[in-house]
Protein backbone atom coordinates (compact mmCIF):
# COMPACT_ATOMS: atom_id res chain seq x y z
CA UNK A 1 0.00 0.00 0.00
CA UNK A 2 1.37 3.41 -0.96
CA UNK A 3 0.46 5.97 1.67
CA UNK A 4 1.19 9.70 1.44
CA UNK A 5 0.31 12.22 4.13
CA UNK A 6 -0.06 15.98 4.43
CA UNK A 7 0.08 17.34 7.96
CA UNK A 8 -1.55 20.58 9.14
CA UNK A 9 -0.31 21.18 12.71
CA UNK A 10 -2.64 22.84 15.24
CA UNK A 11 -5.35 22.24 17.82
CA UNK A 12 -8.32 21.28 15.72
CA UNK A 13 -11.71 19.65 16.18
CA UNK A 14 -12.74 18.48 12.73
CA UNK A 15 -11.75 18.50 9.06
CA UNK A 16 -13.57 18.02 5.75
CA UNK A 17 -12.43 17.91 2.13
CA UNK A 18 -14.83 19.28 -0.49
CA UNK A 19 -14.30 20.59 -4.02
CA UNK A 20 -10.56 21.04 -3.74
CA UNK A 21 -10.72 22.80 -0.38
CA UNK A 22 -9.83 21.57 3.05
CA UNK A 23 -12.12 22.90 5.80
CA UNK A 24 -10.72 22.73 9.33
CA UNK A 25 -12.73 23.47 12.47
CA UNK A 26 -10.50 25.03 15.12
CA UNK A 27 -10.79 24.81 18.88
CA UNK A 28 -11.60 28.56 18.89
CA UNK A 29 -14.68 27.81 16.75
CA UNK A 30 -13.38 29.26 13.50
CA UNK A 31 -13.25 27.56 10.11
CA UNK A 32 -9.97 27.53 8.21
CA UNK A 33 -10.29 27.03 4.46
CA UNK A 34 -7.20 25.75 2.64
CA UNK A 35 -6.72 25.67 -1.11
CA UNK A 36 -5.70 22.06 -1.73
CA UNK A 37 -5.18 22.60 -5.46
CA UNK A 38 -2.74 25.48 -4.84
CA UNK A 39 -0.92 23.38 -2.26
CA UNK A 40 -0.64 20.47 -4.68
CA UNK A 41 0.67 22.77 -7.44
CA UNK A 42 3.35 24.03 -5.09
CA UNK A 43 4.32 20.47 -4.14
CA UNK A 44 4.56 19.63 -7.83
CA UNK A 45 6.91 22.55 -8.47
CA UNK A 46 9.15 21.49 -5.56
CA UNK A 47 9.11 17.94 -6.80
CA UNK A 48 10.00 19.07 -10.34
CA UNK A 49 13.00 20.99 -8.98
CA UNK A 50 14.28 17.84 -7.28
CA UNK A 51 13.63 15.36 -10.07
CA UNK A 52 12.85 16.83 -13.45
CA UNK A 53 10.17 15.04 -15.47
CA UNK A 54 8.97 12.81 -12.67
CA UNK A 55 5.34 11.73 -12.44
CA UNK A 56 3.03 14.17 -10.61
CA UNK A 57 2.58 12.18 -7.41
CA UNK A 58 1.11 15.04 -5.30
CA UNK A 59 -1.61 15.52 -7.94
CA UNK A 60 -2.36 11.81 -8.10
CA UNK A 61 -2.52 11.46 -4.35
CA UNK A 62 -4.13 14.71 -3.16
CA UNK A 63 -5.90 16.38 -6.04
CA UNK A 64 -7.10 13.68 -8.41
CA UNK A 65 -6.84 10.39 -6.63
CA UNK A 66 -9.73 9.18 -8.80
CA UNK A 67 -7.20 9.00 -11.65
CA UNK A 68 -5.31 6.30 -9.78
CA UNK A 69 -8.26 3.96 -10.04
CA UNK A 70 -9.12 4.82 -13.65
CA UNK A 71 -8.74 2.14 -16.29
CA UNK A 72 -6.42 4.42 -18.31
CA UNK A 73 -4.03 4.83 -15.39
CA UNK A 74 -4.11 1.13 -14.56
CA UNK A 75 -3.39 0.38 -18.18
CA UNK A 76 -0.34 2.67 -18.06
CA UNK A 77 0.99 1.03 -14.91
CA UNK A 78 0.82 -2.39 -16.52
CA UNK A 79 3.85 -1.20 -18.43
CA UNK A 80 6.89 -2.04 -16.29
CA UNK A 81 8.74 1.16 -17.22
CA UNK A 82 5.79 3.35 -16.26
CA UNK A 83 5.30 1.42 -13.06
CA UNK A 84 8.97 1.78 -12.11
CA UNK A 85 8.75 5.54 -12.83
CA UNK A 86 5.69 5.73 -10.61
CA UNK A 87 7.48 3.96 -7.75
CA UNK A 88 10.59 6.13 -7.99
CA UNK A 89 8.46 9.31 -8.16
CA UNK A 90 6.51 8.14 -5.11
CA UNK A 91 9.76 7.66 -3.19
CA UNK A 92 10.43 11.38 -3.60
CA UNK A 93 7.33 12.26 -1.61
CA UNK A 94 8.33 13.20 1.97
CA UNK A 95 7.80 10.45 4.54
CA UNK A 96 6.24 10.00 7.02
CA UNK A 97 4.42 13.20 5.97
CA UNK A 98 4.75 16.63 4.41
CA UNK A 99 4.09 19.39 6.94
CA UNK A 100 2.10 22.29 5.50
CA UNK A 101 3.00 25.82 6.47
CA UNK A 102 -0.27 27.40 7.58
CA UNK A 103 0.33 30.77 5.94
CA UNK A 104 0.93 29.67 2.39
CA UNK A 105 -2.28 28.01 1.36
CA UNK A 106 -4.84 29.35 3.81
CA UNK A 107 -7.58 31.12 1.88
CA UNK A 108 -9.63 32.35 4.78
CA UNK A 109 -10.37 32.00 8.49
CA UNK A 110 -13.98 32.67 9.45
CA UNK A 111 -15.88 32.76 12.72
CA UNK A 112 -18.45 30.03 13.17
CA UNK A 113 -21.67 31.36 14.64
CA UNK A 114 -22.48 28.31 16.79
CA UNK A 115 -21.90 28.61 20.51
CA UNK A 116 -22.87 25.06 21.56
CA UNK A 117 -20.31 23.41 23.88
CA UNK A 118 -19.28 20.80 21.28
CA UNK A 119 -19.65 20.27 17.52
CA UNK A 120 -20.40 16.56 17.24
CA UNK A 121 -20.50 16.03 13.47
CA UNK A 122 -19.82 17.91 10.24
CA UNK A 123 -20.97 17.37 6.67
CA UNK A 124 -20.64 19.42 3.49
CA UNK A 125 -23.18 18.54 0.85
CA UNK A 126 -24.31 20.50 -2.20
CA UNK A 127 -22.26 23.55 -1.14
CA UNK A 128 -23.94 23.63 2.25
CA UNK A 129 -22.28 23.01 5.60
CA UNK A 130 -24.29 20.96 8.09
CA UNK A 131 -23.28 20.65 11.72
CA UNK A 132 -24.60 18.41 14.45
CA UNK A 133 -23.94 20.00 17.83
CA UNK A 134 -24.83 19.54 21.46
CA UNK A 135 -27.77 21.96 21.28
CA UNK A 136 -28.97 21.57 17.74
CA UNK A 137 -28.61 20.70 14.09
CA UNK A 138 -27.46 23.60 11.93
CA UNK A 139 -27.01 24.52 8.27
CA UNK A 140 -24.78 27.20 6.77
CA UNK A 141 -24.84 28.02 3.07
CA UNK A 142 -21.45 28.54 1.50
CA UNK A 143 -20.87 31.18 -1.16
CA UNK A 144 -18.48 29.51 -3.50
CA UNK A 145 -15.99 31.42 -5.61
CA UNK A 146 -14.28 28.75 -7.67
CA UNK A 147 -11.02 30.71 -7.84
CA UNK A 148 -11.07 32.53 -4.53
CA UNK A 149 -12.04 32.03 -0.93
CA UNK A 150 -15.37 30.65 0.13
CA UNK A 151 -17.64 32.59 2.45
CA UNK A 152 -19.90 31.14 5.11
CA UNK A 153 -23.44 32.49 5.16
CA UNK A 154 -25.88 32.87 8.00
CA UNK A 155 -26.21 29.99 10.47
CA UNK A 156 -29.69 28.48 10.66
CA UNK A 157 -30.81 26.06 13.34
CA UNK A 158 -32.86 23.28 11.76
CA UNK A 159 -33.56 21.24 14.87
CA UNK A 160 -33.41 22.13 18.53
CA UNK A 161 -31.98 18.82 19.78
CA UNK A 162 -28.59 17.27 20.44
CA UNK A 163 -27.47 15.94 17.06
CA UNK A 164 -24.93 13.10 17.17
CA UNK A 165 -24.46 12.57 13.46
CA UNK A 166 -25.68 13.52 10.02
CA UNK A 167 -25.67 12.02 6.52
CA UNK A 168 -26.94 13.14 3.12
CA UNK A 169 -27.69 11.78 -0.35
CA UNK A 170 -30.08 12.50 -3.21
CA UNK A 171 -31.02 15.90 -1.81
CA UNK A 172 -32.06 14.41 1.53
CA UNK A 173 -30.34 15.11 4.84
CA UNK A 174 -30.58 13.03 8.02
CA UNK A 175 -30.00 14.24 11.56
CA UNK A 176 -29.58 11.53 14.22
CA UNK A 177 -30.59 12.96 17.57
CA UNK A 178 -30.27 9.93 19.87
CA UNK A 179 -33.35 9.59 22.13
CA UNK A 180 -35.05 12.51 20.37
CA UNK A 181 -35.16 10.58 17.13
CA UNK A 182 -34.19 10.58 13.48
CA UNK A 183 -35.16 13.72 11.59
CA UNK A 184 -35.01 13.60 7.81
CA UNK A 185 -35.21 16.63 5.50
CA UNK A 186 -36.54 15.34 2.19
CA UNK A 187 -35.50 17.36 -0.89
CA UNK A 188 -33.71 19.91 1.27
CA UNK A 189 -32.67 21.94 -1.78
CA UNK A 190 -35.93 21.94 -3.72
CA UNK A 191 -34.56 19.89 -6.62
CA UNK A 192 -37.88 18.22 -7.36
CA UNK A 193 -39.81 20.75 -9.36
CA UNK A 194 -43.21 19.17 -8.66
CA UNK A 195 -42.72 18.96 -4.91
CA UNK A 196 -42.62 21.09 -1.81
CA UNK A 197 -39.02 21.53 -0.81
CA UNK A 198 -37.46 20.50 2.50
CA UNK A 199 -40.16 18.50 4.19
CA UNK A 200 -39.07 17.27 7.61
CA UNK A 201 -40.06 13.75 8.56
CA UNK A 202 -39.47 12.10 11.91
CA UNK A 203 -38.60 8.56 10.90
CA UNK A 204 -37.64 6.97 14.21
CA UNK A 205 -37.78 7.59 17.94
CA UNK A 206 -34.11 6.82 18.44
CA UNK A 207 -31.09 7.28 16.21
CA UNK A 208 -27.36 7.06 16.83
CA UNK A 209 -26.40 7.35 13.17
CA UNK A 210 -27.67 6.69 9.65
CA UNK A 211 -26.23 5.21 6.52
CA UNK A 212 -27.55 4.29 3.10
CA UNK A 213 -28.28 1.23 1.02
CA UNK A 214 -28.79 2.66 -2.45
CA UNK A 215 -31.66 5.13 -2.21
CA UNK A 216 -32.84 3.82 1.16
CA UNK A 217 -31.91 5.04 4.63
CA UNK A 218 -30.61 2.73 7.35
CA UNK A 219 -31.23 3.96 10.88
CA UNK A 220 -29.08 2.68 13.74
CA UNK A 221 -31.05 2.92 16.96
CA UNK A 222 -28.42 0.64 18.48
CA UNK A 223 -25.40 -1.20 17.14
CA UNK A 224 -27.48 -4.35 16.89
CA UNK A 225 -30.73 -2.71 15.82
CA UNK A 226 -31.07 -1.42 12.27
CA UNK A 227 -34.18 -0.31 10.40
CA UNK A 228 -34.40 0.28 6.66
CA UNK A 229 -36.58 3.11 5.35
CA UNK A 230 -37.49 2.68 1.70
CA UNK A 231 -37.69 5.76 -0.52
CA UNK A 232 -39.04 6.94 -3.86
CA UNK A 233 -36.89 9.02 -6.16
CA UNK A 234 -37.21 11.10 -9.31
CA UNK A 235 -34.68 12.24 -11.88
CA UNK A 236 -33.15 15.64 -11.36
CA UNK A 237 -31.08 17.86 -13.62
CA UNK A 238 -29.04 19.31 -10.75
CA UNK A 239 -25.41 18.75 -11.60
CA UNK A 240 -23.56 19.85 -8.49
CA UNK A 241 -23.84 16.57 -6.65
CA UNK A 242 -23.54 14.00 -9.43
CA UNK A 243 -26.30 11.74 -8.14
CA UNK A 244 -28.90 12.31 -10.85
CA UNK A 245 -31.91 11.64 -8.64
CA UNK A 246 -33.69 13.27 -5.77
CA UNK A 247 -35.71 11.52 -3.07
CA UNK A 248 -39.33 12.60 -3.14
CA UNK A 249 -40.78 10.44 -0.43
CA UNK A 250 -39.72 8.07 2.34
CA UNK A 251 -41.84 5.30 3.79
CA UNK A 252 -42.24 6.13 7.46
CA UNK A 253 -42.59 2.44 8.36
CA UNK A 254 -39.10 1.07 8.73
CA UNK A 255 -38.23 -2.52 7.90
CA UNK A 256 -36.57 -4.15 10.91
CA UNK A 257 -33.28 -5.64 9.75
CA UNK A 258 -32.81 -7.85 12.82
CA UNK A 259 -33.23 -10.86 10.56
CA UNK A 260 -29.83 -10.03 9.11
CA UNK A 261 -28.21 -10.65 12.49
CA UNK A 262 -30.07 -13.95 12.79
CA UNK A 263 -28.86 -14.89 9.32
CA UNK A 264 -25.31 -13.88 10.24
CA UNK A 265 -25.47 -16.14 13.28
CA UNK A 266 -26.93 -19.06 11.34
CA UNK A 267 -24.64 -18.73 8.34
CA UNK A 268 -21.40 -17.46 9.79
CA UNK A 269 -21.65 -18.50 13.43
CA UNK A 270 -21.36 -14.95 14.77
CA UNK A 271 -23.69 -14.58 17.78
CA UNK A 272 -25.47 -11.22 17.93
CA UNK A 273 -24.39 -10.67 21.54
CA UNK A 274 -20.75 -10.92 20.42
CA UNK A 275 -21.13 -8.08 17.92
CA UNK A 276 -19.49 -4.94 19.24
CA UNK A 277 -19.93 -2.54 16.31
CA UNK A 278 -21.97 -2.48 13.12
CA UNK A 279 -21.78 -0.36 10.00
CA UNK A 280 -22.90 -0.69 6.40
CA UNK A 281 -22.13 0.69 2.99
CA UNK A 282 -24.49 0.20 0.05
CA UNK A 283 -23.11 -3.26 -0.66
CA UNK A 284 -21.44 -4.43 2.56
CA UNK A 285 -22.34 -5.04 6.17
CA UNK A 286 -19.42 -4.66 8.58
CA UNK A 287 -19.53 -6.40 11.94
CA UNK A 288 -16.82 -6.16 14.57
CA UNK A 289 -16.94 -8.80 17.27
CA UNK A 290 -15.76 -8.96 20.88
CA UNK A 291 -13.01 -11.29 19.63
CA UNK A 292 -11.63 -8.34 17.64
CA UNK A 293 -12.28 -9.50 14.06
CA UNK A 294 -13.95 -7.31 11.46
CA UNK A 295 -16.32 -9.27 9.24
CA UNK A 296 -17.24 -7.75 5.90
CA UNK A 297 -20.34 -9.36 4.40
CA UNK A 298 -21.78 -8.59 0.98
CA UNK A 299 -25.39 -7.40 0.97
CA UNK A 300 -27.81 -7.03 -1.90
CA UNK A 301 -31.51 -6.40 -2.31
CA UNK A 302 -33.67 -9.22 -3.69
CA UNK A 303 -37.44 -8.81 -3.95
CA UNK A 304 -37.19 -5.83 -1.59
CA UNK A 305 -35.43 -7.94 1.04
CA UNK A 306 -31.81 -7.33 1.97
CA UNK A 307 -29.88 -10.58 1.60
CA UNK A 308 -26.41 -11.63 2.73
CA UNK A 309 -23.71 -12.68 0.30
CA UNK A 310 -20.12 -13.78 0.67
CA UNK A 311 -18.11 -12.75 3.71
CA UNK A 312 -14.53 -11.87 4.46
CA UNK A 313 -12.80 -11.34 7.74
CA UNK A 314 -9.87 -9.18 8.80
CA UNK A 315 -6.53 -10.96 9.05
CA UNK A 316 -5.74 -9.48 12.43
CA UNK A 317 -7.75 -8.51 15.45
CA UNK A 318 -8.18 -4.93 16.58
CA UNK A 319 -9.38 -3.24 19.73
CA UNK A 320 -12.97 -2.16 20.09
CA UNK A 321 -14.09 -0.07 17.11
CA UNK A 322 -15.29 3.49 17.65
CA UNK A 323 -16.11 4.37 14.05
CA UNK A 324 -15.98 2.96 10.52
CA UNK A 325 -15.77 5.03 7.34
CA UNK A 326 -15.80 3.75 3.76
CA UNK A 327 -13.19 4.19 1.05
CA UNK A 328 -13.06 2.51 -2.35
CA UNK A 329 -10.29 0.25 -1.03
CA UNK A 330 -12.15 -0.85 2.08
CA UNK A 331 -13.34 0.37 5.46
CA UNK A 332 -11.20 2.67 7.58
CA UNK A 333 -11.59 1.72 11.22
CA UNK A 334 -10.96 3.88 14.25
CA UNK A 335 -10.09 2.27 17.58
CA UNK A 336 -8.85 3.85 20.79
CA UNK A 337 -5.25 3.39 19.72
CA UNK A 338 -5.12 3.45 15.92
CA UNK A 339 -6.72 4.33 12.61
CA UNK A 340 -6.37 1.62 9.98
CA UNK A 341 -7.53 0.56 6.54
CA UNK A 342 -8.91 -2.95 6.23
CA UNK A 343 -8.30 -3.85 2.60
CA UNK A 344 -11.50 -5.17 1.04
CA UNK A 345 -9.88 -7.70 -1.20
CA UNK A 346 -8.07 -9.69 1.46
CA UNK A 347 -8.75 -8.34 4.94
CA UNK A 348 -5.20 -7.09 5.46
CA UNK A 349 -4.86 -4.20 7.91
CA UNK A 350 -2.75 -1.11 7.14
CA UNK A 351 -2.16 1.30 9.99
CA UNK A 352 -2.73 4.93 8.99
CA UNK A 353 -2.22 6.47 12.43
CA UNK A 354 -0.70 4.91 15.51
CA UNK A 355 -2.59 7.12 17.90
CA UNK A 356 -6.26 7.56 18.55
CA UNK A 357 -8.13 10.19 16.57
CA UNK A 358 -10.60 12.88 17.51
CA UNK A 359 -12.32 12.50 14.15
CA UNK A 360 -11.85 10.29 11.09
CA UNK A 361 -13.50 11.21 7.79
CA UNK A 362 -13.55 9.70 4.32
CA UNK A 363 -15.14 10.93 1.09
CA UNK A 364 -16.20 7.88 -0.91
CA UNK A 365 -18.94 9.77 -2.79
CA UNK A 366 -16.63 12.53 -3.95
CA UNK A 367 -15.20 12.49 -7.44
CA UNK A 368 -11.60 13.37 -6.62
CA UNK A 369 -10.98 12.17 -3.07
CA UNK A 370 -12.38 8.65 -2.96
CA UNK A 371 -9.31 7.11 -1.34
CA UNK A 372 -8.45 9.95 0.97
CA UNK A 373 -8.79 9.94 4.75
CA UNK A 374 -8.81 13.00 7.01
CA UNK A 375 -7.60 12.21 10.52
CA UNK A 376 -7.80 14.83 13.27
CA UNK A 377 -5.74 14.09 16.35
CA UNK A 378 -4.30 16.05 19.26
CA UNK A 379 -1.48 17.41 17.06
CA UNK A 380 -3.38 18.50 13.97
CA UNK A 381 -4.97 17.25 10.78
CA UNK A 382 -3.49 14.53 8.58
CA UNK A 383 -4.73 14.12 5.03
CA UNK A 384 -3.88 10.56 4.10
CA UNK A 385 -4.04 9.35 0.51
CA UNK A 386 -3.98 5.65 -0.39
CA UNK A 387 -3.01 3.69 -3.46
CA UNK A 388 -3.06 -0.09 -3.65
CA UNK A 389 -0.23 -1.14 -5.95
CA UNK A 390 -0.50 -4.87 -5.23
CA UNK A 391 -1.99 -5.87 -8.61
CA UNK A 392 0.96 -4.27 -10.43
CA UNK A 393 3.49 -5.87 -8.06
CA UNK A 394 1.88 -9.18 -8.83
CA UNK A 395 1.96 -8.61 -12.57
CA UNK A 396 5.48 -7.22 -12.85
CA UNK A 397 7.31 -9.13 -10.19
CA UNK A 398 5.01 -12.09 -9.68
CA UNK A 399 5.10 -11.08 -6.04
CA UNK A 400 2.03 -12.21 -4.22
CA UNK A 401 2.29 -9.24 -1.92
CA UNK A 402 -1.04 -9.83 -0.23
CA UNK A 403 -2.22 -13.38 -0.30
CA UNK A 404 -5.75 -13.97 -1.43
CA UNK A 405 -7.91 -14.67 1.55
CA UNK A 406 -10.53 -17.38 1.59
CA UNK A 407 -14.19 -16.65 2.14
CA UNK A 408 -15.50 -17.03 5.62
CA UNK A 409 -17.36 -20.20 4.77
CA UNK A 410 -14.04 -21.86 4.17
CA UNK A 411 -12.47 -20.85 7.45
CA UNK A 412 -15.37 -20.82 9.85
CA UNK A 413 -13.95 -23.80 11.76
CA UNK A 414 -11.16 -21.50 12.86
CA UNK A 415 -13.61 -19.45 14.90
CA UNK A 416 -15.37 -22.35 16.58
CA UNK B 1 -5.47 -1.34 48.20
CA UNK B 2 -8.21 -0.95 50.79
CA UNK B 3 -10.03 -4.01 52.04
CA UNK B 4 -13.75 -3.91 52.56
CA UNK B 5 -16.22 -5.71 54.77
CA UNK B 6 -18.47 -8.20 52.96
CA UNK B 7 -22.17 -8.01 53.73
CA UNK B 8 -25.31 -9.42 52.17
CA UNK B 9 -25.62 -6.98 49.28
CA UNK B 10 -21.99 -6.12 48.59
CA UNK B 11 -18.64 -5.12 50.08
CA UNK B 12 -18.55 -2.02 52.26
CA UNK B 13 -15.58 0.36 52.06
CA UNK B 14 -14.69 3.63 53.72
CA UNK B 15 -15.10 6.12 55.01
CA UNK B 16 -13.51 8.42 52.44
CA UNK B 17 -11.69 11.55 53.56
CA UNK B 18 -15.00 13.39 53.54
CA UNK B 19 -16.67 10.62 55.59
CA UNK B 20 -18.61 8.80 52.87
CA UNK B 21 -19.17 5.04 52.98
CA UNK B 22 -19.09 3.08 49.73
CA UNK B 23 -20.79 -0.20 48.90
CA UNK B 24 -19.50 -2.22 45.97
CA UNK B 25 -22.81 -3.86 45.18
CA UNK B 26 -22.93 -7.45 43.96
CA UNK B 27 -25.60 -6.77 41.34
CA UNK B 28 -23.19 -4.69 39.30
CA UNK B 29 -20.82 -7.64 39.22
CA UNK B 30 -23.17 -10.42 38.14
CA UNK B 31 -23.88 -10.28 34.41
CA UNK B 32 -26.90 -12.57 34.62
CA UNK B 33 -28.75 -10.34 37.01
CA UNK B 34 -28.69 -7.17 34.92
CA UNK B 35 -29.86 -6.65 31.38
CA UNK B 36 -28.33 -3.21 30.91
CA UNK B 37 -24.76 -4.53 30.81
CA UNK B 38 -23.28 -2.07 33.35
CA UNK B 39 -20.95 -4.58 34.97
CA UNK B 40 -17.61 -3.64 36.53
CA UNK B 41 -14.49 -5.27 35.13
CA UNK B 42 -12.21 -3.98 37.91
CA UNK B 43 -11.86 -5.32 41.48
CA UNK B 44 -14.14 -3.89 44.21
CA UNK B 45 -11.20 -2.23 46.01
CA UNK B 46 -10.27 -0.33 42.82
CA UNK B 47 -13.92 0.62 42.38
CA UNK B 48 -13.76 2.21 45.82
CA UNK B 49 -10.49 4.02 45.03
CA UNK B 50 -12.08 5.49 41.91
CA UNK B 51 -15.03 6.67 43.98
CA UNK B 52 -12.66 8.15 46.60
CA UNK B 53 -10.84 10.11 43.91
CA UNK B 54 -14.13 11.52 42.62
CA UNK B 55 -15.05 12.48 46.18
CA UNK B 56 -11.63 14.03 46.95
CA UNK B 57 -11.61 16.04 43.71
CA UNK B 58 -15.29 16.92 43.94
CA UNK B 59 -16.22 15.56 40.51
CA UNK B 60 -19.86 16.15 41.28
CA UNK B 61 -22.43 17.45 38.81
CA UNK B 62 -25.28 19.86 39.40
CA UNK B 63 -27.62 16.98 40.35
CA UNK B 64 -25.32 15.75 43.11
CA UNK B 65 -24.06 12.67 41.23
CA UNK B 66 -20.35 11.88 41.22
CA UNK B 67 -18.55 10.76 38.06
CA UNK B 68 -15.11 9.26 37.64
CA UNK B 69 -12.59 7.66 35.30
CA UNK B 70 -9.50 5.49 35.64
CA UNK B 71 -6.13 6.23 34.03
CA UNK B 72 -7.48 9.38 32.33
CA UNK B 73 -10.22 7.36 30.69
CA UNK B 74 -7.75 5.15 28.86
CA UNK B 75 -8.63 2.02 30.84
CA UNK B 76 -11.96 0.28 30.68
CA UNK B 77 -14.09 0.14 33.81
CA UNK B 78 -16.84 -2.15 32.59
CA UNK B 79 -17.21 -5.33 30.64
CA UNK B 80 -18.51 -3.36 27.63
CA UNK B 81 -15.39 -1.16 27.58
CA UNK B 82 -17.12 1.64 29.46
CA UNK B 83 -14.66 4.39 30.36
CA UNK B 84 -16.64 6.48 32.81
CA UNK B 85 -18.65 5.55 35.87
CA UNK B 86 -21.46 7.16 37.79
CA UNK B 87 -22.10 7.28 41.53
CA UNK B 88 -25.72 8.43 41.83
CA UNK B 89 -26.68 10.80 44.61
CA UNK B 90 -27.89 9.00 47.73
CA UNK B 91 -31.38 9.56 49.08
CA UNK B 92 -30.12 10.33 52.57
CA UNK B 93 -26.82 11.90 53.57
CA UNK B 94 -25.87 8.94 55.81
CA UNK B 95 -26.51 6.27 53.15
CA UNK B 96 -23.59 4.45 51.64
CA UNK B 97 -22.81 5.31 48.01
CA UNK B 98 -22.62 2.90 45.14
CA UNK B 99 -21.73 3.18 41.45
CA UNK B 100 -21.54 1.53 38.06
CA UNK B 101 -19.89 1.99 34.67
CA UNK B 102 -22.06 3.77 32.13
CA UNK B 103 -22.53 2.64 28.55
CA UNK B 104 -22.08 4.89 25.56
CA UNK B 105 -24.70 7.48 24.77
CA UNK B 106 -26.94 6.35 27.61
CA UNK B 107 -26.14 8.25 30.78
CA UNK B 108 -23.21 10.61 30.65
CA UNK B 109 -22.28 13.82 32.44
CA UNK B 110 -23.11 17.15 30.82
CA UNK B 111 -20.96 18.53 28.01
CA UNK B 112 -19.72 21.34 30.25
CA UNK B 113 -18.71 18.76 32.89
CA UNK B 114 -16.71 16.78 30.28
CA UNK B 115 -15.19 19.98 28.85
CA UNK B 116 -14.09 20.89 32.38
CA UNK B 117 -12.45 17.47 32.74
CA UNK B 118 -10.64 18.03 29.41
CA UNK B 119 -9.50 21.50 30.47
CA UNK B 120 -8.14 20.14 33.75
CA UNK B 121 -6.51 17.20 31.97
CA UNK B 122 -8.52 14.62 33.88
CA UNK B 123 -9.18 13.05 30.47
CA UNK B 124 -7.71 13.68 27.02
CA UNK B 125 -9.60 15.65 24.39
CA UNK B 126 -9.97 12.44 22.41
CA UNK B 127 -11.58 10.53 25.25
CA UNK B 128 -13.79 13.51 26.07
CA UNK B 129 -15.05 13.87 22.51
CA UNK B 130 -15.62 10.12 22.23
CA UNK B 131 -17.79 10.27 25.35
CA UNK B 132 -19.69 13.31 24.06
CA UNK B 133 -20.22 11.70 20.66
CA UNK B 134 -21.52 8.53 22.29
CA UNK B 135 -18.63 6.41 21.01
CA UNK B 136 -17.45 5.41 24.49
Amino acid sequence: MKIAKLFFPGIYEDAYVYMGRLFILTEQRTILVYDLDKLVNSLEQDSEKRVSGSLPIPTYMFSRNDWLSSSQFKSLLRNLGMYSSFLSAFEQFPQPYFEVDKKDFLLKEQELDISDPVILDTLIYNERLYMGATNGFYQIDITWDKKGPVTLGKTEKKIDARCLSTSARYGTVNASCNEEGLFTFVDDFGWWEQGKSSRMQTLANKSLKTSWIGFDIVNYSGYDHLDLFRSNSEKTQVKLEPEGRVLVGIDSNGQDLSYLFEAVQARYNIPTEKIQFTFNSSNRLFLHTDAGFLHSIQIHSENDIIQLGKAKVSKETTNRILSINSTKLGPVIETSDQVALVLDKNGQIFTLSESGALVVRTFPRSKRFQNMVAIVDDNGVFLVSLFDESEFEKKHFNALKYEEYPNLEEIEDFFR
Amino acid sequence: MCSGKPRGDGILFGPTQSGKLYLSVYYHRQPNRLQDKCIWCIPPAQEYEIFSEADDKNWQDGHGHYWSVHNQGNSPLGTQDERICKFPRTSNSGDSWHGYPVARSRDTPSDDFINNWIENKVISRKIGRDIQRGNL
